[in-house]
């Protein structure tokens, strides 16, 4: 039967219809949304109750009253075998209709008329009215049921959102307790490398006391060895300190002038030992400006391009390591784009990514070749953010790295005095390197000499007419120079003769005979070049035969003693170390001992001399490059030899460390650092009273 | 009680008067053009440790007459001390902690009694502050229909900003009073405006201006429904007095229309009314007459009486009628203090010309209305 309404009526729905309608979804905010439409439903409809439920956990829970004190009476009232059993969509009905009992709640919304509407899946709505004469007919459920449908709708948008916004909110708290875990981290670090640096600048205070001493060159040789480690570990300790500093935001830059290029060559010098001893062409182009001062830090402005040298000669075992440094300046600004290229081992792509990682180090395994803390970069990359700069990465498995850094510092007053002049008029310029060459004549004009020639390296010989310039700079091997030299001198010119550090003793001997040969390293070393040159005069009068390299050799013996061989009653020993401290420090253990001892440097070469001589004891280190320890014992367990005794001796000391080691078929552990009781127990245990008391 | 001096000692004496057939707070309808000062007569009752609320109106009822000086005064019985509610002219005002206020008031209030013969609170409010309508929603909200609702709107006549709530901290503005109290009450709202043109929908509104009526220039659309209705041309001269006639009614079911009274424009296109508009609400234009009018008001004393408890008599009568109520009726608003006299017999009139009304519908939501009478009996 069709409910018969006033047209009156039918208009006052409509606007019923109409004002509700639009006040839902005004905001995605759950409790705004549904307060939004129980302000419009209370007043359209004078109720004296609006009330929500909403599932949560597969529980009813009332999530909004109005008024809203009813909210904690109302919270376990809500009759559910009604709702399931009953209730399909809307139900109306007069609270004192006894028909409706059981849908009573029992408390203070059990007034009037009451009103449940279901909302499919997600809840329902109960409202009441005690102004309202009769329950609402078919035809005005129906109507509000419609509401209702976009209601639910809305109010699932919203538990969308909700939920959305608690998930942000979670990653967010995850957020800030992953950076509380980290600046919790970055104290301890600091506090712990703090608290290590202490007793470590004792150590290394007293060996330096020792060494200063009338001692031994046995005991020189071990305290030499302390003062080695404990230097190392100190400057693992001070990278630490400077990454958690650069992570908390504590490291201020100072402010203050330095010459960048004196900068770069102090580094410079620092290393090339290191590349030398590797045989590698280690050269250094300096272009532009030289003598500009910069308004900077220049201990991190060193550290910077320390790491980055240090890192290239690690990872570069032969071939070349290069480095390009051009200086301008500019609106009072001086620009230092350097790039440091090697033909290392690079890194792939994959890996590249995670490079300024700290702690990332591109091999991790047992077998790495390369030590260190994986630092370095990350030091590198906090420094250049920390001085605004920007650094490039070019890399390739295998074929070499390629870092470029372009930074901007203040021009320091300074530069205005640096200036160098030369009495020197005319100079000729005979290298090899293109590109070193241009920028020996662009030093040469800078300081004002003003004929200089440049000969082409190649097509100068032996045949070639000699050159009336006043200063000539070449190289070592070059054939003009060799048969040159004397007839050079003759004219009262000055030979400045670059060549390798590895070759310059044998040179530096040959040029002592020689007043106008001044014979430098290479890495060429502009400054000191520049100085020389503005020198000149006095030091053609003079006697000195190396005015513009002070660089001097301190050649530091790491050869073995020569041991004789073991008698053939003796235990046969066997250390299997790959870091020649250590090695050195436990043969010279062993040696205190009465035990002599063969040394190798990886697993596999310890596999291969225990297949061929019966060692008693192997001490074994576990992580070492080309093959780990328990890969090398697992194989000579698995000879057809006389087995030996095997002791590992590591730092990886961890109950699982330990564990991996005697499945392997190691028999004792002795932790790094060891003493010298701790080996002798180990080798007792291992030989047996007698055989190690009769040693 | 009417008192035509007012001063610190007589309102003490008949306080004490008042107090001798029941009662401790005492509430005060204070003439705005009495010349009494409202903070010597706070002084005064502070000093005597005398609980009270007032409100500042622009006219007074007594009987069957109008004064614009005076006070009324009555007291009820209040369990606990006023609560003053401030910030009002920001809708960020904190409310206090309404449900503990009423579990303190609880212990000798019967919250539970459905109507009739719930207890009362009554509420004052500096009509101009703004946002009325929230106050009245977040009171709703916090105590709900268990009490009855009266109250009214403070302030002057001319509409401009005064201090007019009288509460034990002094005279003030932008705030409400409101105190509960046990005395058992009937109410009931009525107004007699008939729909003659809508609806229009308010698609645009900032509180209590509206901005655009149908998606058009607020004042046009107006305009045309008055036109329509039989009202003549509005200009910025006229306005008042022409829209005084045609106040908007907002919809309401199954109930009479709230009446929202246009008191001036803004911009040349927006309305103000006296009371906040709801966004999208569906408004009709309504119009009225003598007859209408006072029929309504008979109508609400009628149900007001009806509603009291049939074994208990009031004491004390609470007329809230509307100022633009009595503006536009003139000389014919005595009739309508008549006809509700005649039906309250023996009970003296006593009430406020307010600038917007306050009453719950019956035992219902809170409402804030518009040209219209609400009789309160309370015993």
């Amino acid at each position: 039967m069709t409910e018969q309404r006033a047209p009156q009526q039918l208009v006052q729905d409509i606007t019923t219809l109409y004002e509700l309608s639009l006040c839902i979804g005004s905001s995605l905010d759950l409790i705004h949304n549904i307060e939004n439409f129980s302000k419009v439903l209370m007043a359209r409809k004078s109720l004296n109750f609006f009330g929500l439920w909403l599932y949560r956990n597969d529980s009813l829970q009332l999530t909004y009253a109005s008024p809203r004190f009813l909210q904690k009476q109302l919270e376990n009232t809500l009759p559910t075998n009604f709702l399931t059993q009953r209730l399909e969509k809307a139900l109306s009905f007069e609270a004192s209709d006894e028909t409706y009992s059981d849908c009573l709640t029992g408390d203070a919304t059990d007034a009037g008329v009451i009103t449940y509407f279901k909302l499919v899946d997600i809840g329902l709505l109960k409202i009441t009215s005690s102004r309202a004469k009769q329950p609402m007919s078919a035809l005005q459920l129906n109507q509000l049921g419609s509401l209702m449908d976009k209601l639910r709708v809305s109010l699932l948008a919203c538990m969308e959102h909700d939920s959305l916004v608690g998930e942000i909110e979670e990653r967010k708290r995850a957020e800030e307790k992953a950076e509380h875990a980290n600046a919790s981290k970055t104290r301890f670090l600091a506090n712990i490398s703090h608290e290590m640096r202490t007793p470590l600048n004792g150590i290394l205070a007293g060996t330096e006391l020792l060494l200063n001493r009338s001692i031994s060159p046995q005991l020189k040789e071990i305290l030499e060895i302390v003062r080695n480690s404990g230097q190392l570990l100190s400057r693992h300790i001070t990278n630490i300190l400077d990454l958690t500093r650069i992570d908390s935001n504590t490291f201020q830059l100072k402010n203050a002038p330095f010459s960048v290029v004196m900068a770069f060559e102090s580094c410079v010098d620092t290393v090339k030992l290191q590349a030398a001893k590797k045989h590698l062409n280690f050269d250094v182009i300096m272009q532009g400006d030289l003598s500009v001062f910069a308004l900077g830090d220049e201990v991190r402005f060193k550290q910077l391009i320390m790491n980055l040298l240090t890192n290239a000669l690690r990872f570069t075992e032969k071939g070349f390591v290069r480095l390009v440094i051009q200086l301008t300046t500019a609106d009072d600004n001086v620009h230092i784009h350097f790039v440091l290229s090697d033909s290392g081992i690079g890194i792939s792509e994959d890996l590249k990514a995670r490079l300024f990682t700290p702690f990332f180090q591109a091999d991790d395994s047992a077998t790495k070749k390369h030590d260190g803390l994986g630092l370095g970069l990350a030091i590198i990359k906090g420094l250049i953010e920390l001085m605004k700069g920007e650094v490039q990465l070019l890399t390739t498995a295998g074929e070499g790295t390629c870092v470029a850094v372009d930074l901007r510092l203040p021009v320091a007053e300074h530069s205005l005095h640096a200036k160098l002049t030369t009495p020197v008029k005319s100079a000729c310029v005979i290298l090899q390197d293109p590109e070193l060459a241009n920028s020996v004549v662009q030093l040469l004009t800078h300081m004002g000499v003003n004929q200089i020639e440049r000969w082409q390296a190649s097509t100068a010989n032996d045949s070639s007419p000699l050159p009336n310039a006043h200063v000539i700079i070449t190289e070592h091997h070059h054939p003009f120079f060799v048969t040159h030299h004397d007839a050079l001198a003759n004219g009262g010119r000055q030979l400045v003769m670059y060549t390798p550090l590895g070759v310059y003793e044998h040179w530096i001997a040959w040029a002592n005979q020689r007043p106008h040969l001044h014979i430098c390293t290479l890495p060429l070393n502009y400054s000191k070049l520049g100085e020389f040159l503005s020198t000149l005069s006095h030091t053609v009068l003079g006697d000195s035969h190396d005015a513009t390299n002070a660089a001097s050799l301190s050649a530091t013996s790491m050869q073995d003693s020569n041991s004789e061989p073991p008698a053939a009653d003796k235990p046969r020993l066997l250390i299997v170390e790959d870091n020649p401290a250590n090695q050195i420090f436990l043969k010279k253990v062993l040696n205190k001992l009465h035990f002599d001892a063969d040394q190798v440097e990886n697993g596999q070469e310890a596999v291969n001399k225990a297949l061929l001589q019966n060692y008693d004891v192997i001490f074994m280190d576990i992580q070492m490059p080309i093959m780990d320890g328990l890969t090398a014992t697992r194989l000579i367990r698995g000879a057809d030899i006389k087995q030996p005794r095997i002791v590992a001796v590591s730092a990886n000391a961890f109950p699982d460390d330990i564990q991996r080691c005697h499945d392997a078929g190691i028999d004792l552990f002795v932790g790094k650092p060891f003493t010298i009781k701790q080996i002798a127990s180990a080798l007792e245990e291992s030989l047996g009273k007698d055989k190690y008391s009769a040693a | 009680m009417y008192l035509d001096t007012v001063s610190p000692a007589i309102l003490l004496s008949s306080y004490k008067q008042l107090c001798s057939n029941g009662g401790n707070t005492l509430v005060m309808l204070l003439a705005e053009n009495d010349p009494a000062d409202p903070a010597d007569l706070i002084a005064a009752l502070n000093a005597h440790n005398v609980p009270f609320i007032g409100a500042v109106f622009p006219k007074l009822i007594f009987n069957d007459a109008l004064y614009t000086h005076g006070m009324i005064c009555f007291v009820v019985d209040a369990p606990v001390a006023p609560l003053l509610i401030e910030g009002l002219d920001s809708p960020d005002f904190t409310l206090p902690d309404l449900t503990l206020y009423l579990t303190e008031a609880a212990s000798g209030c019967d919250l539970k009694q459905t109507t009739p013969g719930k207890c009362t609170t009554l509420l004052f409010v500096d009509a101009l502050c703004g946002h009325i309508d929230l106050l009245l929603h977040r009171i709703y909200d916090e105590l709900g229909s268990q009490v009855n609702y009266i109250g009214g709107g403070a302030g002057s006549i001319q509409l401009r900003p005064i201090p007019c709530i009288l509460a034990a901290q002094g005279v003030l503005r932008n705030v409400a009073v409101l105190l509960l109290c046990k005395n058992a009450s009937s109410l009931s709202a009525k107004h007699g405006w008939q729909q003659a043109y809508g609806p229009v929908v308010a698609t645009e509104v900032e509180n209590n201006t509206i901005k655009q009526l149908n998606w058009d220039n607020a004042i046009t659309v107006y305009q045309q429904a008055i036109t329509a209705s039989g009202g003549g041309e509005l200009d910025a001269s006229n306005f008042m007095a022409g829209t005084r006639a045609f106040p908007f009614g907002i919809s309401k079911e199954e109930e009479e229309v709230i009446v929202r009274d246009p008191i001036a424009t803004a911009d040349n296109a927006h309305i103000i009314c006296v009371g906040a508009i709801p966004q999208n609400a569906s408004l009709y234009i309504l119009k009225g007459d003598e007859h209408s009018l006072i029929a309504a008001a008979q109508r609400a004393a009628e149900e007001s009486l009806a509603g009291f408890p049939a074994n208990r008599m009031p004491t004390q009568s609470l007329i809230i009628d509307c100022i633009s109520r009595q503006l536009f009726l003139a000389e014919a608003f005595s009739r309508e203090m008549s006809v509700v006299q005649s039906v309250l017999k023996d009970l003296p009139l006593e009430g406020a010309l307010t600038l917007g009304e306050i009453s719950s519908f019956g035992d219902g939501y809170l409402e804030f209305f518009n040209k219209t009478i609400v009789v309160g009996l309370l015993q």
